[in-house]
């Protein structure tokens, strides 16, 4: 009598998997090569990636076009890079362990991961392994102030400095108040240098400032009630998108209408087409505005992403620039590829890439930190639009007074 | 720091949980059944209807698709719990909830993605305002669809015949089932009229309080809260219990000093209220 | 399907439905020779496994702690904990801060790791015991929505305080010097270290399961009020689940950190908790091997996600469909193998189940006398349900050796009576005193352990023990084995290494009325026992129940409906009716009282 009530179940069950794949089709990575040329046969050079696919799909997908195109077009030398990404699941654990994964492959480097916490985690065994990683999105402090990681964003912390710092001196509010998510320590202190080096450049301070926001809040009713009886002309919000939304519209619902400065996490179609709210929302954006084919390569990137089938966003511009200064590096180097020498060759470049994208020019080099890329392009959300709008001018932390951040020194 | 002012914009974010709460409560007493998943097969079904957006079709069927995925899918869960978990304890049919809630956030995932979900909320702005403190639109109508379920459901259990018959399959499916009553039928009525609720709940909130499918469970707790400010029998105190924490979340927020303790408050003031209500209820019913 | 499986299946306030008993006892050197072959093959691996490999066995342990701890509470206990990996973030916390922060490294040196994770999972296991504290009013499911709550404003609080490695940047030292996670050479070391403390915590678990205290989370899952009965608290029950499952997720959270040297709130979301729980039940978390299992399950379904470039969120959702398939067929694999191996050891006839209480020779006692002696003493007894008055100034006695009768039709108040007597209604107004002893303000195992004692109407003997394991903790600490072992004989039980879940629910009471003499009470209450008995059953359980005073030493009290087992055995009656004592006395005089003929047999057995 059971096993007949088991089989019910199972075909429920088959039932149920069975939308889901059908609900899943349609986005599958195309990895057909495009252009044609003799492709590369040789012997692989094996690169490695950490990226929460969860959050961060696009990313490895963008740094894989690349190396798809560079193998159809021969490769190094008839040598193809054969790319593997490793799922960190935004776990600790899991980057730990697919970490060791992407060691034990043999990779030369790491290029394109894009991950929450994967800095923080493992930039000690990139060190003690020498091995380099050119990060496609970093988010954790660690990725802009250790030794071994390069990443092609921006980050957070200098967002938050460049959107202050366009908030009080072009668009000219006085009363900025800020409500952010803290995070771990580390960041907690990364954001609160940002700050100090914003009141720094400019000798302004926030009016209010409200850091018990946690992640995964249920209602930010109280966070917007607090907010309403302090003066402020715009306000702050560092969180990620679906989040500042959901603050927003609280926001809305309580009739707040101040403009919004937020991060470039914010920065996508989907957020611009979920916006509800009644006043301007400015961002720095990392990269150039990836609408904006204007910008030199930026076309090209736009081919090389449609025929890939990978979306355009901020996140596939990012992997498509580490690829594309994996690439640079790698065909700097003298004689055989291995991890030591790929290491050498990035930690010995002293010529910067130039880079349009990114509006800074590249440069990993032997420092104790890397922060290639200090620049941010305003963008703004107008009220009762859905589209992102290029601002500009083009803000350039080295001329307005930005502070690098750094982590603790640890032991 | 306005504390009156927190107060009432808390009280219209407990909207929300008390209208959650009003129907984790009659999923417990008709279906005995803490449904874990209760909020998200509303957040699935109102994501899966976004998809229909790009069809210009008008906000009411946009919202009607979401209502009507949801309710399928609660039924399929509640079919799931009544065919092979008909006589089991509350806890084996309600454990059945916490698997199917872990894998349609898992699922959510995979088919929405976790950028920011396009859905505007219904209602924006302010009912009306004094000086700071701004009673929301979407507040009083939560609170309102809360109370009225809970009223609605009363009379329906105390007055009509189709309230005999739920509120007799409650209690021993298998007595119910010799008296004729239609046990399966009933029960799946009941799971698709909260899974529906449940889709048009999100749906008005929008992306202000359900932006992700992490909804799914952060929404869940405060809405369980409620609940259990009700023990999961009554409906009025379930009401009371979303505003309660609702309340507590605001006036917290305003002492940012005691931020580590702010989310320990709601929870231990609710446990220890229910200590104090269920004092005499030392042994479980059954002897 | 035998009979013991269908009411299992049937019961209604049964978690943990047709699980399988406990291994029956084997020689005492078995656990120890498991423990010896893991460690030897534990070793084996260290040094055959590639170094990748080796961080993904220690995962596999790591999960299978975090799965033993919950398995105590859910598998064992019966409770849903949906908070297990708060428990494993505050041990973790805890040895974290002691590793970074404070001078304990120093002071220590190697073995400072091992004393910040007891630390850390003695805090973990004081969470335990807060998180238990409302289960002494919160039953069941509401309790998990409890957990729920902890689970979510605990993931808050570590998202404001961090963990301490965070604050200097300073990663968490092995324990012994193992190199950290970032050198590849550590993994192996650290594979041994996390394999030694997983089998002396598995060893723990196997004898703890084993112990009174085991005995009590498997009678607590089954019922409250007969833990209660049996001198059991279930307060204490609750608790110590509670915390000895806190206690091994605080180690298996120190074991967590101690892998990747540093930690974040996000492994220990709720969700993660939500997704350990769900495997916790699909496996069957509460055995051990099946708990190892879990673990492999836990890490080999995303490794085999990862090879094909599935998105790791299947993962999850394989785990809710494995769980749904557990629940709805209410049982899960470590279930089921016990199952068959149960079902393969009766065909062998290894496991005896059958009652042969029909074919035992009649021992001819008479129907026992009372003696002067006034054993329980009932004044005044009066209890209220709101309006309701169901009983009303009971008054009565009954005296040591005899068997005495508490009759009346349904709903009368005998039941309301006994609940009263045993301390399941402590509202009730009047007194009660047993040899002397005043019961009134005792809770119900006080009042069990004061030597009154009861058996249920309903089934309350649970299916996950055996018959020994069960009659041992009915009995108590000092309860003689060889006693247990005559009493069962005497009502032709079934041998004590029978699994309670093959024996049919007739002779599983039984079982409960023999394992209740074998503890000795001054007086024992039989609710209904003869309900299900056929006619042949009736009359040898009736010859037999007349020798108990004698030769036990144990009065009793039968509350019966049905007048064949009480014209049997009593020599005196009592007779309830709307809640008050209609008659009291002699058998024959009460049977002949007009009244009673009235009230209770008119319209039924006196006609025939």
């Amino acid at each position: 009598m059971h096993s007949s009530r088991n089989l019910k179940a199972v075909a429920a069950i088959a039932a149920v998997g069975a939308l889901t794949l059908a609900a899943c089709s349609g986005t599958s990575a195309s990895d057909d090569p495009s252009s044609e040329g003799s492709a590369a046969t040789g012997d692989p050079i094996v690169v490695a990636a950490l990226s929460g696919l969860t959050f961060f799909p696009e990313a490895p997908e963008a740094v894989q076009a690349v190396f798809d195109d560079y193998n159809a077009a021969g490769g190094l030398d008839g040598r193809p890079i054969d790319y593997t990404v490793y799922d960190d699941k935004t776990d600790p654990a899991a980057s730990a362990t697919a970490a060791q994964d992407a060691l034990s492959s043999g990779a030369v480097a790491l290029v394109g991961g894009s991950s929450l916490l994967d800095c923080a985690v493992n930039h000690t065994t990139w060190e003690e392994n020498g091995i380099v990683s050119i990060q496609g999105t970093g988010v954790d402090p660690y990725c802009f102030a250790t030794p071994n990681i390069a990443p092609t964003n921006t980050g957070p912390y200098f967002d938050t400095f460049a959107t202050l710092y366009y908030g009080s001196e072009e668009l000219g509010f006085e009363n900025i108040c800020a409500i952010m998510v803290p995070d771990e320590a580390a960041a907690k202190a990364a954001y609160e240098q940002a700050i100090a080096s914003w009141s720094a450049s400019t000798g302004k301070e926030l009016s209010y400032l409200d850091t018990t926001l946690v992640r995964g809040q249920a209602s930010y009713a109280g966070n917007v009630s607090s907010l309403k009886s302090e003066t402020c002309d715009a306000l702050f919000v560092a969180e990620v998108g679906d989040a500042v939304l959901a603050l927003l519209g609280e926001a809305s619902n309580q009739g707040v209408d101040l403009p919004v400065l937020v991060l470039t996490s914010a920065y996508s179609d989907q957020f611009a087409a979920s916006a509800a709210y009644s006043s301007d929302i400015y961002l720095p954006a990392e990269w150039a505005p990836y609408g904006d084919m204007t910008i030199d390569g930026m076309q090209d990137w736009a081919d090389s992403m449609d025929a890939h089938g990978v979306p355009k966003t901020a996140f596939s511009q990012g992997g498509y620039l580490a690829a594309q200064y994996f690439i640079d590096i790698l065909e700097s180097i003298d004689g055989d590829v291995t991890r030591e020498s790929f290491t050498a060759a990035a930690k010995g470049m002293t010529d910067p890439i130039d880079s349009p994208i990114a509006q800074a020019p590249f440069l990993f080099g032997d420092a104790d930190f890397h922060q290639p890329n200090n620049t941010a392009y305003p963008v703004v959300l107008r009220a009762g639009t859905n589209e992102w709008e290029s601002l500009g001018p083009l803000l350039i932390g080295d001329e307005i007074g930005w502070q690098y951040s750094t982590v603790p020194a640890g032991t | 720091m306005d504390i009156l002012g927190s107060l009432v914009v808390g009280l219209s974010s407990g909207g929300l949980y008390a209208a959650f709460g009003v129907l984790l409560v009659l999923m417990a007493t008709l279906t005995r059944v803490i449904n874990f998943s209760q909020v998200a097969v509303g957040v699935f079904g109102a994501y899966l209807s976004l998809r229909f957006i790009p069809l210009d079709l008008p906000t009411w069927v946009i919202i009607l698709i979401a209502m009507v995925t949801a309710a399928a899918i609660s039924a399929l869960l509640g079919w799931i719990i009544a065919t092979w978990l008909g006589e089991s304890s509350t806890t084996a049919r309600s454990a059945v909830t916490v698997a199917t809630l872990l894998g349609l956030i898992s699922l959510s995932f995979l088919v929405f993605g976790t950028r920011p979900q396009a859905n505007p909320p219904l209602l924006v702005g302010p009912l009306f305002t004094f000086g700071d403190i701004a009673v929301t639109k979407v507040g009083v109508l939560m609170l309102a669809l809360a109370v009225g379920i809970a009223a609605v459901s009363r009379l329906l259990l105390t007055k009509t015949s189709l309230g005999v018959r739920l509120r007799a399959i409650a209690d021993r499916q298998t007595a119910a089932e010799l008296l004729g009553i239609n046990v399966k039928g009933l029960q799946l009525f009941v799971w698709a009229q909260t899974g529906a609720m449940s889709a048009l709940f999100i749906s008005i909130v929008g992306n202000a309080q359900a932006g992700s499918a992490n909804s799914m469970i952060v929404l869940l707790i405060p809405a369980a809260a409620a609940a259990l400010v009700g023990a999961f029998t009554n409906v009025w105190l379930a009401v009371a219990g979303g505003l309660l924490v609702g309340a507590l979340q605001g006036v917290l927020t305003g002492f940012p000093s005691i931020t580590l303790l702010t989310d320990w408050v709601p929870l231990t003031v609710i446990v220890l209220f229910l200590l104090w209500n269920q004092r005499k209820e030392v042994w479980d019913v059954a002897r | 399907m035998s009979l013991a499986d269908t009411t299992a299946a049937t019961s209604s306030r049964q978690p943990d439905a047709g699980s399988p008993a406990p291994r029956r006892h084997g020689p005492w050197w078995f656990p120890w020779a498991v423990a010896l072959g893991v460690t030897v093959l534990a070793t084996g691996l260290a040094f055959a496994l590639p170094d990748y490999w080796l961080l993904i066995a220690t995962s596999v342990l790591v999960a299978m702690m975090s799965l033993l701890g919950l398995g105590i509470v859910t598998g064992t206990a019966g409770m849903i904990a949906l908070c297990q990996l708060s428990f494993a973030a505050v041990g973790g916390w805890v040895m974290d801060l002691l590793m970074t922060q404070t001078a304990l490294p120093e002071l220590l040196g190697g073995a400072a790791f091992v004393v910040a994770m007891l630390v850390g999972a003695t805090a973990a296991s004081l969470l335990g015991l807060i998180v238990g504290l409302p289960a002494l009013r919160l039953r069941g499911v509401n309790l998990a929505v409890v957990t729920l709550g902890v689970a979510a404003a605990l993931d808050m609080t570590l998202q404001k305080v961090s963990f301490p490695d965070q604050w200097t940047n300073e990663r968490v030292q092995r324990p012994f010097g193992i190199p950290g996670a970032e050198d590849l050479s550590g993994n192996r070391s650290y594979f041994l270290f996390v394999a030694g403390v997983v089998i002396i915590v598995a060893l723990g678990v196997f004898y703890l399961q084993r112990s009174r205290w085991g005995a009590g989370w498997r009678m607590v899952a089954f019922s409250e009020r007969g833990t209660a009965s049996t001198g059991t608290s279930v307060t204490s029950a609750k608790l110590s689940a509670f915390m000895v499952s806190a206690f091994i997720g605080g180690i298996a959270g120190s074991l967590m950190v101690g892998q990747i040297t540093t930690a974040n709130y996000i492994t220990f979301q709720t969700l993660n908790s939500l997704g350990l729980y769900v495997l916790s039940m699909a496996v069957g978390a509460h055995l051990i091997e099946m708990a190892f299992f879990g673990g492999i399950l836990f890490v080999l379904i995303p490794e085999i996600l990862k090879q094909f470039n599935i998105p790791l969120e299947w993962a999850s959702i394989i785990y809710a469909v494995l769980g749904i398939q557990a629940l709805t067929t209410k049982s899960s694999m470590g279930n089921d193998l016990r199952r068959m191996i149960l079902a393969w050891q009766r065909k062998r006839g290894l496991n005896s189940i059958e009652s042969t209480l029909v074919s035992l020779e009649p021992v001819g006692a008479p129907v026992p006398a009372a003696s002067d002696n006034v054993l329980l003493e009932v004044k005044d007894l009066r209890v209220e349900f709101g309006a309701v008055v169901a009983l009303s100034d009971v008054t009565m006695q009954l005296h040591e050796g005899e068997i005495l009768g508490l009759i009346g039709p349904n709903g009368a108040g005998k039941s309301t009576f006994v609940d009263s007597l045993t301390g399941f209604l402590p509202h009730h107004t009047g007194s009660v005193t047993l040899d002397g002893v005043e019961l009134d303000s005792l809770a119900p195992h006080k009042i069990a352990r004061a030597g009154l004692r009861r058996t249920f109407q309903q089934d309350r003997v649970p299916s996950t023990m055996t018959v020994g394991a069960y009659a041992r903790f009915v009995g108590g600490k000092e309860v003689d084995e060889d006693l247990i072992d005559e009493v069962l004989a005497f009502f032709g039980c079934p041998g004590t290494q029978a699994p309670l879940q093959m024996v049919d629910v007739g002779t599983r009471r039984l079982i409960e009325v023999a394992a209740n003499i074998a503890a000795g009470p001054k007086l024992l209450l039989l609710d209904e026992p003869a309900a299900g008995l056929s006619h042949e059953e009736h009359v040898a359980f009736a010859d037999r129940l007349r020798a108990v005073p004698e030769r036990f030493g144990v009065s009793l009290l039968i509350i019966e409906h049905d007048l064949d087992l009480v014209r049997s055995v009593c020599s005196n009656l009592v007779v309830l009716n709307f809640g008050q004592v209609l008659a009291t006395g002699r058998q024959e005089d009460v049977l002949a009282n007009p009244e009673v003929l009235k009230a209770y047999m008119g319209e039924t057995e006196m006609v025939s």
